[in-house]
């Protein structure tokens, strides 16, 4: 079990989404960076879908109040436990009493922190993701506030030999490393992150000037972004004629084009409907970049198609099936 | 090591792309190769001849750090600019001094003592084998070192 020390807001319980329910207006809510979820889970042997720790805000402290592994994926927050450092994407050993310390990180929006078993919360409409609209899911279908209390499930995923062990003591190339995309050295420079878009329905709405900038400019990552969507600021988005719809079904990743010209993109805690013109839709594969977008920096779509789009999910799938063998693989030799 | 561990073991290596699988463990040495129809030979050797006889030497004042497992040495995580540890830095006893990368995987080598750091014997991205040296620690004096003992 653990239990929070931090005062600090928006901390939600997510796994990978509650999918099939979009068409009862059921947003899919799940982990902003489904890569950094899923890796999580893969370094302590959990299923991939196990819940966890989202945290976007900084410094957070909790205590652990039994032995337990955990792991910390997403951005590095300069993790200490008890004062001893645990490097980015890592798995470790926590005693109980240990306090975990996550500080703000240098670059990347969200840390990750999962735990040997997942997270044990009630599973809400085949999910355990917080639905922050709709008040259910997570924990007490909110966010946590100090005080919270979590267990987790005992786990069943690694054999005896595995589970408690004191080598429990490694980490993983995170997938900005593993899968870089962008300019040579988008590591180096982290204010852009790019993302590959397909064109959507109203695409060819809009003046070929404002479509080359689409494509061209760094729109800014305003600071009215967050789980329920990204408002973008650039040269405004200007259509042929005056665009209106109804509203209609839409799905994270969607890029909408309100009125004013400037997008926005939905996001995990997106309503399942809206009315204004989609002009593209970034692909299920670099939602995760999005998910570690920062507030103030800036965004470059990059056109792909839906062929791309798809191979693009078997890449991140390879990587995540590559990362489980070699954690399974260096247990063993460790044993 | 039992044959259930055994099967596992050979499982994950035809699931990979693997060619060759060297394991050491207290019980003895195993090989898993490849052959060329794609069959995986299994080979192994009894002996006591366990990570634990690479756990680090003293010479003379210096301590020799070893690694305990094979990988590319990588000075600094990805993610970080600065390195973990450089020619001068005082280390805490389990402190990460360095990563061995096997392919996606990063394992630390850790500080077997409080000292400081007087050499780097690997090469950054070079190959280091089971065993070999990788950094070479002066440990902290205890009569100069009057810092409380870390918890936990």
């Amino acid at each position: 079990m653990i239990e929070i020390l931090s005062a600090t807001a928006l901390a939600t319980v997510q796994d990978l989404g509650r999918e099939g329910y979009l068409r009862y207006g059921v947003g899919t809510s799940g982990a902003m960076d489904r890569v950094a979820l899923a890796a999580g889970n893969i370094l302590l042997g959990n299923p991939e879908n196990a819940a966890a720790i989202e945290i976007p805000v900084f410094p957070f402290h909790l205590k652990f109040r039994d032995d337990i592994a955990f792991a910390l994926t997403g951005a590095d927050a300069t993790a200490q436990l008890d004062g001893m450092p645990i490097p980015p994407w890592w798995t470790a050993q926590a005693k109980k009493d240990q306090v975990l310390c996550l500080n703000a990180p240098n670059h990347g929006a969200r840390c990750y922190l999962a735990l040997a078993g997942g997270i044990d919360v009630p599973v809400v409409l085949g999910s355990r993701s917080t639905q922050l609209r709709g008040e259910f899911g997570g924990h007490c279908g909110r966010p946590l506030q100090q005080g919270d209390v979590l267990g987790a499930i005992r786990s069943t995923a690694r054999s005896d030999a595995f589970t408690g062990s004191p080598l429990v003591d490694f980490g993983v190339q995170p997938p900005e490393v593993a899968l870089p995309l962008g300019e040579a050295d988008s590591s180096v420079d982290r204010s852009r992150t790019f993302v590959r878009v397909l064109p959507a329905a109203e695409y060819d709405c809009y003046e070929e000037s404002s479509l080359a900038s689409f494509w061209e400019q760094d729109w800014k990552i305003t600071s009215q972004s967050d789980r329920y969507g990204y408002r973008l600021a650039g040269t405004a988005m200007v259509p042929k004629q005056a665009l209106e719809q109804r509203s209609h079904g839409i799905v994270p990743g969607v890029i909408q084009v309100p009125p004013s010209g400037q997008p926005i993109i939905q996001l995990r805690d997106a309503q399942p409907s809206g009315g204004y013109p989609k002009i593209g839709t970034v692909i299920e594969a670099d939602l995760w970049r999005l998910g570690q977008a920062r507030p103030g920096t800036r965004l470059r779509f990059v056109q792909t198609t839906y062929e791309d789009a798809v191979s693009a999910l078997d890449t991140i799938q390879d990587y995540l099936s590559k990362i489980r063998s070699l954690a399974e693989l260096y247990l063993l030799s460790k044993r | 090591m039992d044959l259930n561990e055994l099967q596992q073991l050979v499982a994950w290596v035809e699931a990979s792309d693997l060619r060759r699988l060297e394991l050491t463990c207290p019980e003895g040495h195993i090989t898993l190769t490849r052959s060329e129809n794609d069959q995986v030979v299994v080979n192994t050797a009894a002996g006591p001849k366990g990570p634990a006889a690479f756990l680090g030497n003293d010479e003379g004042s210096a301590k020799t750090v070893f690694a305990e497992t094979a990988g590319l040495f990588v000075s600094a995580h990805p993610m970080r600019a600065k390195p973990f540890a450089m020619i001068g830095d005082s280390v805490r006893r389990t402190d990460v001094l360095g990563l061995l990368q096997v392919k996606h995987l990063y394992a630390p080598i850790r500080a077997p003592i409080d000292g400081v750091v007087t050499e780097i014997l690997a090469t950054e991205g070079a190959l280091v084998g089971f065993g070999t040296p990788v950094f070479r620690l002066t440990p902290t004096s205890p009569l100069r070192d009057d810092e409380a003992p870390r918890q936990g």
